[in-house]
């Protein structure tokens, strides 16, 4: 299944990392969408379906942890797959973000933190052909 | 101070390596050594104990280090290498903090400032944890900021 990814970071050079490293990824992609904060992003989901988000924790206008708030609260979108991809280091805000369903991958990481999340998360298989396997 | 000062290079090098696909060293060269700082970009945390970290890099890297960073050629706009700058700054930030206290901290970082250059003597005059990276024709520069007593217990 070929993945629809919205990235939401307030660094359009981490969105570009984000997305150049899953397109290395071996994941099979569909459109990718980019955000520079939550609120960016709630209107994007308003008017498109994404099979998964990705986002930072800490941005501007509505954060992560605000907007992974405000998604959960929409009937349509509550089961919508997420992954943290931030800076934060605490494992008391890892775990709490875990025990809500939420992946988490750490900055700086390697293509293979970022697909093994995904898939752990969404059960999507890797394109073994287009795969390199490292970053 | 010396294990703040490991940690500091660590998490420096695992971001200027990874993130920057560079190759960073603890050894400074001569031209390194003497590459003018040319850009600077602070962050600020609280929690458990607040601090700053201040970077700044010197010679002619942030071009190079922006275009690693998004994979594409030279040259890069202003604006990139500022994004990419604060960037850089932020992820150092978020490696270093679990070795403060511990990993269970909660610690929250804020936004990263772009600072001038001309202005950064007052920084410079305060006690803090020093760490410089050579950094292929220039050097990064990373200086922790904490409150005197926490530097004292650290000593």
């Amino acid at each position: 299944m070929a993945l629809s990814v919205l990235v939401v970071d307030d660094s359009s050079v981490m969105r570009s990392i984000v997305i150049r490293t899953l397109r290395m990824s071996g994941l099979e992609l569909n459109e990718v969408l980019q955000a520079g904060n939550g609120k960016e992003a709630l209107e994007i989901l308003g008017k498109t379906w994404v099979d998964l988000v990705l986002l930072d924790i800490n941005m501007p206008v509505m954060n992560g942890i605000e907007m992974i708030e405000s998604i959960r609260k929409i009937p349509e979108l509550s089961d919508l797959p997420m992954i943290v991809v931030s800076t934060e280091s605490s494992t008391t805000r890892i775990d709490t973000l875990k025990q809500r369903g939420i992946g988490f991958v750490h900055k700086p990481f390697t293509a293979e933190m970022l697909r093994n999340s995904v898939i752990q998360l969404t059960g999507v298989t890797v394109n073994e052909t287009t795969s390199d396997g490292s970053f | 101070m010396k294990r703040l000062q490991t940690d500091l290079f660590k998490a420096g090098l695992r971001v200027f390596e990874d993130l920057g696909f560079l190759l960073p060293s603890a050894e400074i060269n001569e031209e390194q050594a003497q590459a003018q700082t040319q850009v600077a970009v602070t962050v600020e945390f609280s929690g458990p104990v607040g601090g700053m970290i201040l970077l700044t890099l010197g010679g002619p890297i942030l071009p190079v280090l922006t275009a690693n960073m998004l994979g594409d050629e030279l040259p890069t706009t202003e604006a990139q290498e500022i994004d990419a700058l604060k960037e850089v700054c932020n992820v150092i930030c978020g490696n270093l903090l679990p070795n403060l206290i511990n990993e269970d901290a909660v610690f929250d970082i804020h936004p990263p400032q772009v600072r001038s250059v001309k202005n950064l003597e007052s920084f410079l005059q305060m006690p803090s944890i020093h760490q410089a990276i050579g950094l292929e024709e220039g050097r990064a520069d990373i200086r922790l900021f904490l409150p005197e007593e926490f530097l004292k217990r650290e000593a």
